[in-house]
């Protein structure tokens, strides 16, 4: 049910889900922040249980901070945090999965584009992307990101054609989603944009 | 020189009264008695050298290797017990591997370092167990800083990061040496190329070479840099060949001005080649 979107741009990345928390018929929250910040310059948009959603993020997130404490402040790229998070997937999955689908966003100064998206899925895949959905949301918005995304956008460009998705979801979806929240990572770090309904309000 | 252990050396887990544990210092001996291993840092990438004495005619040449490559990035070059410096570059080979499969990127030099320095310093700590009688010149390049670098492990654990190293027979006239050469200047065009690098280690390990004592020597090296794809390789033979004669002569006409500067002098006189 939950939405994540994606967009990469020239010189970062946008993220976007929605906020609700619910399960079943029952709705225990509008206000959810889902896109969990990883390191200094990267954050994940995350679908699925909050329980794997809480549990699997927090893990990776302090797994690349004890990095950097060991390895005297080297930081890992969006690639290898990628990766690493992956790893970590498949680990689990002939175990106890994380039923999780992410969108992995980050900025590396050393890359062309500075921006890198990456979608991993419940099943362990991993595949780097210009942009990208996650649950039904795909089968509204994958459309509009492909007639909108081209190479070299900015930053605007980018929130614009979330916002897009946004307003397509609010019109055709079923499931009412009424709060998104969005994400931006470039070179000063992750900052929310807008929000629907503000997370710390609790 | 050599001090008495008295009862303090017999274990790598044993202090001596003054904060020594002689295990390990005797481990660095046997890496003193060893061919040379030298490595320079150079403002394009980083060369590797090693002389190997070569102890018996009837070994086939270039068959014994002294420097290996550890990762597509890496290389690493041993000297002291060459049996157990095979044990570090298989254990860096696999520290290299795993990085690779759990990240997804090459290992970043220094990290690469830090582990082989971990793995020798275990060695150090356990009763049951020696420390390594070899010393690791690991040359690695880093894709994500596109910068190079030169470390050196020793078989205490300790591991550095060098503009110019060396271990082994010759490390001490290697060392001043090096000194000389401009490494590590502010300005990074005016340090010394791979190319240059090169050249200057075969003339050092030519020129400490003393043709009555040592025995018959075969050269190794290797590099890294932008005309290797930033792969570690072998010099090609025709560069190395080309950095031997460069090196003789030189080596030759520093000798002829010496000569020149004796006569002049009444004392000396006395034959310099």
């Amino acid at each position: 049910m939950d939405t994540v979107f994606g967009v990469a741009y020239e010189g970062g990345v946008v993220l976007a889900t929605d906020q609700t928390n619910a399960r079943s018929i029952l709705m225990y929250q509008k206000n959810l922040d889902k896109i969990t910040q990883l390191s200094s310059h990267s954050a994940m948009g995350v679908s699925g249980p909050n329980s794997d959603l809480v549990n699997f993020t927090e893990y990776i997130s302090k797994n690349l901070a004890l990095y950097e404490l060991s390895n005297d402040g080297l930081k890992l790229s969006t690639h290898a945090q990628a990766n690493f998070a992956r790893g970590e997937l498949a680990r689990a999955l002939r175990k106890g999965p994380y039923q999780v689908n992410i969108l992995l966003g980050g900025y590396d100064e050393s890359t062309k584009t500075g921006g890198s998206l990456y979608f991993l899925d419940y099943l362990a895949s991993l595949q780097k992307v210009n942009y990208g959905c996650q649950g039904y949301a795909s089968n509204f918005c994958l459309s509009i990101m492909d007639r909108e995304w081209r190479e070299g956008m900015t930053e605007e460009e980018a929130v614009s054609t979330v916002e897009n998705c946004i307003n397509e979801l609010h019109e055709r979806f079923l499931i009412s989603q009424n709060n998104f929240i969005i994400k931006v990572v470039d070179k000063d770090g992750v900052k929310v944009v807008k929000y629907g309904a503000d997370p710390a309000d609790n | 020189m050599a001090s008495s252990g008295s009862g303090y050396d017999l274990s790598s887990s044993t202090f001596s009264p003054d904060g020594r544990i002689f295990q390990v210092e005797y481990a660095a001996k046997a890496v003193e008695n060893a061919g040379s291993a030298l490595g320079l840092k150079c403002r394009d990438g980083v060369v590797l050298c090693v002389e190997k004495p070569v102890p018996n005619k009837m070994l086939l040449p270039n068959s014994s290797r002294r420097i290996h490559t550890v990762d597509s990035h890496s290389g690493v070059a041993i000297t002291g017990f060459i049996s157990d410096g095979r044990q570090i570059v298989n254990r860096a080979r696999e520290e290299a591997s795993n990085y690779f499969e759990t990240y997804g990127t090459k290992i970043p030099p220094t990290v690469l370092a830090d582990r082989m320095g971990s793995y020798v310093h275990y060695f150090t700590l356990h009763g049951s167990l020696r420390p390594f009688g070899a010393t690791s010149l690991l040359a690695s390049y880093d894709p994500e800083t596109s910068e190079a670098s030169l470390h050196m492990v020793e078989p205490s654990g300790v591991s550095h990061s060098y503009f110019g190293c060396a271990a082994g027979k010759g490390r001490q006239p290697a060392k001043t040496e090096m000194e000389k050469l401009a490494l590590h200047k502010p300005a990074a065009e005016e340090n010394i190329s791979v190319r240059e690098g090169v050249r200057q280690l075969a003339r050092m390990v030519h020129a400490f070479h003393d043709e009555g004592k040592d025995k018959p020597f075969e050269l190794e090296m290797s590099w890294l840099c932008e005309e290797s794809g930033w792969e570690h390789r072998g010099v090609p033979r025709n560069v190395i060949r080309e950095a031997v004669e460069w090196a003789k002569k030189d080596i030759e006409e520093a000798e002829e001005g010496d000569d020149e500067s004796d006569e002049d002098d009444d004392e000396q006189g006395g034959d310099m080649e």
